[in-house]
């Protein structure tokens, strides 16, 4: 096993890296994804308000606590 | 004079390279992966906001479906033209007495077979995987999808136009072109989340009509066919444009010389 020639090997493909139309390939789909999932998020992130999930949450917690106490009254 | 003999045997050669396992299972793993991605997205989506309409899984698992259509059928019309750069055929092709034009008619038909048989796999898999019937929207689901079938011809044209000029060096382009059009064709949210500068650009692109109306008809269950029809005139035109484009540069590329095209990588 030689480290010269997996060195070797290594550089002859780091160099494709190095080619301008394959920075630009990485580039371009990071931007894509980027603008494609931000304006993804922002949509569920609207669709799943935390608050409104909250707001869901209380009203049924609020709404259990009343019939418990009825139940417990008419006992 | 077009001979429908030759567009018949141009469509025939690749429709045969089509004729492998391997192909089903690329179109297949795809459309499965973002099926079952955004369909489980919905599904969370509802989850945890217990006021969202429940008909937001079947509008995202049907604009998916749709959008392979799109997708494949751009795609494959790209593929005609490396298929013959990688087999060093297109100098044996244009030797022949095959037109530009019927080349052209091949290579889309080829287009519209492998989008259809995308959508059919995608329409099967929303059906037996969330229960969503991309049908029961009737007459709205043929119009849209042959609204969306022409944006693939279209973008399918335009690819063939990139590589026509960089030749087998554009591969990779071949999916960054298709691709580039999903953030702004309000495939997966709608129209009013782009900043207002951005929602005029993304008013001239058909497919943004196409799948607003599809949305539209799913979430409030309305036939909206201003936009279908405003997505059927913009597609129309483009791929008119988009026709002349391919001629100039085809000719354009002829004088440089063809062969630069197979041989350059």
């Amino acid at each position: 096993m030689r480290l010269h020639r997996i060195g070797g090997l290594v550089l002859m493909h780091s160099e494709e890296f190095i080619d301008k139309a394959e920075m630009l390939e990485v580039l371009y789909w990071w931007i894509c994804d980027m603008i494609f999932l931000g304006f993804l998020g922002k949509t569920f992130g609207a669709l799943t308000n935390n608050s409104l999930f909250g707001q869901d949450l209380r009203t049924g917690a609020s709404h259990i606590a009343k019939d418990l106490i009825q139940r417990y009254k008419a006992i | 004079m077009i001979s429908l003999y030759r567009i018949g045997a141009v469509t025939f050669r690749h429709l045969m390279t089509m004729k492998r396992l391997s192909w089903f299972i690329e179109i297949g793993y795809w459309t499965i992966l973002d099926i079952i991605i955004f369909g489980s997205l919905g599904k969370a989506t509802t989850m945890m906001n217990m006021s969202a309409d429940p008909a937001i899984i079947q509008a995202l698992v049907t604009n998916a479906v749709f959008w392979y259509l799109v997708l494949r059928t751009s795609i494959s019309i790209g593929f005609t033209l490396l298929t013959e750069l990688f087999d060093m055929n297109l100098i044996a092709i244009f030797a022949t007495p095959l037109r530009i034009l019927e080349w052209i008619t091949s290579s889309v038909i080829v287009g519209g077979i492998a989008g259809l048989i995308n959508f059919a796999l995608g329409w099967l898999l929303a059906l037996i995987v969330f229960g969503c019937n991309i049908w029961s929207l009737g007459l709205t689901t043929l119009a849209l999808m042959g609204s969306l079938l022409i944006s693939g011809w279209t973008m399918g044209l335009i690819l063939m136009c990139v590589l026509l000029f960089v030749g087998k060096k554009g591969t990779g382009l071949a999916f960054a072109i298709c691709w580039s059009l999903v953030p702004f064709s309000c495939v997966y949210y709608p129209i009013e989340v782009f900043p207002l500068f951005l929602q005029k650009f993304v008013l001239w692109i058909p497919m943004a009509h196409a799948f607003t109306a599809l949305r539209s008809a799913i979430m409030t269950g309305t036939n909206p066919w201003d936009h279908i029809v405003t997505s059927l005139w913009l597609n129309v035109g483009y791929f008119a444009v988009a026709c002349v484009l391919f001629a100039v540069m085809f000719k354009r590329s002829k004088k440089r010389g063809l062969a630069r095209l197979e041989l350059e990588w």
